[in-house]
């Protein structure tokens, strides 16, 4: 082990950091899309004839939920490999 | 526990450049299409009205995904679509069922090793190390030697190349639809038209519409995801089966997981994989 | 001691310690669904544990997961390993540890709604059970991840830098936390579905198709985490 210097610290905490981004940006959208998923299958338990449509729905409620667990990625690409 | 990261590159140069090739992932990809079109001719080579079982077999797998396909993509686009998703179905799911097989050659080596060993020849030793320690040696110059030598089955949906490749056809054929259904400049509305209602002044807004790199991105980390979904389980499922059995020293064979693993996980994210691809198709119409 | 062989007992401390919170919450849950079918049914207390006992058996495996990788640190060979393999084990375990409790706790939902569903009508059991058993399988998926990583991460030789150290711990920190969200987003897919197969078994078939695909997408956000663990570990 080396006596640690500036830059190379501040690339050691940048890594630990992209860690835990994505780590914690991941539970979010995790829960979120699954409480869609879940109320999806509900809906098509009581109207089985609109599978169709709901499960389009729940495609696009499940992409627009995950936008945040996006973001952790970029942020923890940019920390990873900018920083 | 040796056995895990262990992969078999060879290093070809061509024009200046090196580059790691898997010949044994090549191989089993041949090999995966080699069975699918030995089943494809014997299924269809006597059609009849009341099918044999394995026309019946495969009538049932193509009736399930053209059911799925036309229901979600309608009649029209969703006839054209059945071949290429049953294609992908099958590829998918015969890639992932092909690691379950044993060592035919290995096993026959062995088998060759044992009865050459009664009869009494130097050629090979047999050392008993305790009941969960059996070592056998054939002499390098034994004529069966080679067979020792044969690589396991491996699936070739476990190496991420396969995977990468098969989510980027879908990509290009997924884009492509887009295009020539909606269009280019349709195609592109859906890349900034959406969040904010201006009436097609769209154009204009694109160089401060902060949503469409975050567009491209997701549409990026689609290939990224659909990828590494089919790559991380069938992986995850091998790493599990190797460590349970080498922690149990090879001798209680796992059943249930090779049961759970690689069939029904393979079937299961065989039928995702198909399922995305369908979905992100419809999602262009 | 050595510091590595003080790392790989803690590392097996911390993935059992936290593997065993989800499992047992959720086997918990299913208990306390299966007492209140049974209060309502008390004829069908034969069908009712049996399936309990099933979906138990099933919510057990991200435990079982983190048993095996606890066993794997404390037994591994580490003789005359540097530093940062020291850390490469204690990031094994917080992975495999985080990773565990979310597909725990989540494989118990569907297994609850299972057992309301019995409750209200004990002639589904069969079809119950076999959704029941889907969705819980699928909803370990998020623990495999963990477990693929946490293997690697135990079997590793990393170089020994700090950057590389910290690399490693974020690696860690990425798929166990981020195994935790989806884990607990499929068991709610597979619980609403299970419910709805309950009231119509009918319609399982769709039902399936659709939970599969709900849960297929719940876990993109996992498999970024897996993306950027494995970059962690291997371009860094």
């Amino acid at each position: 082990m080396e006596n640690i210097a500036g830059p190379d610290f501040i690339k050691a905490l940048a890594f630990l950091a992209a860690g835990i981004a994505m780590g914690f940006g991941a539970i979010g959208p995790g829960i979120g899309e699954g409480f869609v998923g879940g109320k999806a299958c509900e809906a098509i338990g009581k109207r089985p004839d609109e599978a169709n449509l709901i499960t389009k729905t729940m495609i696009i409620g499940q992409a627009i939920s995950e936008t945040t667990g996006i973001y952790a990625l970029v942020v923890a690409l940019i920390l990873i490999f900018v920083v | 526990m040796d056995k895990i990261g262990q992969i078999s590159t060879y290093t070809v140069s061509l024009f200046g450049h090196s580059f790691d090739v898997n010949p044994i992932n090549f191989i089993m990809t041949w090999i995966v299409m080699g069975l699918l079109a030995i089943i494809a001719i014997l299924s269809t080579k006597r059609l009849n009205i009341i099918p044999k079982p394995i026309q019946n077999v495969a009538e049932l797998i193509y009736e399930f995904i053209e059911d799925i396909v036309i229901s979600t993509l309608g009649q029209k686009d969703g006839k054209r679509f059945v071949p290429f998703i049953f294609t992908v179905f099958v590829f998918t799911l015969m890639g992932n069922w092909i690691g379950i097989l044993p060592n035919f050659a290995v096993m026959l080596g062995t088998l060759i090793a044992v009865v050459h060993n009664i009869f009494g020849a130097e050629s090979v030793q047999i050392a008993w190390a305790g009941l969960t320690n059996i070592q056998l040696t054939p002499d390098p110059s034994a004529w069966y030697n080679f067979l020792f030598h044969v690589p396991d089955f491996e699936e070739p949906t476990r190496s991420i190349n396969t995977d990468l490749a098969m989510a980027l056809m879908v990509f290009f054929v997924v884009h492509a639809f887009g295009i020539k259904k909606n269009g280019i400049l349709g195609y592109l509305k859906g890349y900034w038209g959406d969040v904010i209602p201006c009436e097609g002044k769209w154009l204009l807004l694109a160089p401060i519409n902060i949503m469409i790199p975050l567009n491209i991105i997701s549409e990026i980390s689609a290939v990224v995801s659909h990828s590494f979904r089919l790559f991380g389980n069938i992986f995850g499922g091998f790493m599990i089966i190797t460590i349970v059995s080498s922690l149990t020293k090879f001798i209680a064979i796992p059943i249930g997981l090779l049961a759970f693993f690689g069939l029904f996980a393979g079937l299961v994210q065989a039928f995702v994989f198909t399922m995305l691809a369908v979905t992100y198709i419809g999602q262009k119409a | 001691m050595e510091f590595v062989a003080v790392a790989s007992v803690l590392g097996a401390g911390i993935a059992i310690g936290l593997g065993a919170i989800g499992s047992a919450v959720g086997e918990g849950y299913i208990a306390m669904k299966a007492v209140e079918a049974l209060g309502r049914q008390p004829n069908a207390g034969g069908k009712i544990l049996r399936t309990m006992i099933i979906g138990q058996a099933i919510t057990e495996t991200a435990a079982i997961f983190a048993l095996v990788m606890a066993l794997v640190l404390l037994f591994g060979n580490n003789e005359g390993a540097e530093v940062a393999k020291g850390y490469a084990l204690i990031a094994a375990g917080i992975t495999i540890g985080c990773g565990t409790v979310g597909s725990g706790f989540g494989a118990g939902l569907p297994g609850g709604s299972t057992m309301e569903g019995i409750g209200r009508n004990p002639e589904n059991s069969d079809t119950l059970t076999v959704q029941m058993v889907i969705g819980q399988a699928v909803t370990q998926t998020s623990t495999i991840f963990a477990l693929t990583v946490s293997l690697i991460l135990a079997t590793l030789t990393p170089e020994n830098t700090v950057v590389k150290i910290f690399a490693i711990l974020g690696a860690g920190f990425a798929m166990g936390l981020g195994a935790v969200g989806p884990g607990i987003g499929d068991g709610f897919v597979a619980k609403n579905a299970n419910t709805a197969v309950g009231r119509r078994p009918e319609q399982m078939g769709l039902l399936t198709r659709t939970m599969i695909i709900g849960q297929a997408v719940t876990e993109t956000t996992d498999i970024y985490s897996l993306v950027v663990a494995l970059i962690l570990i291997f371009v860094v």
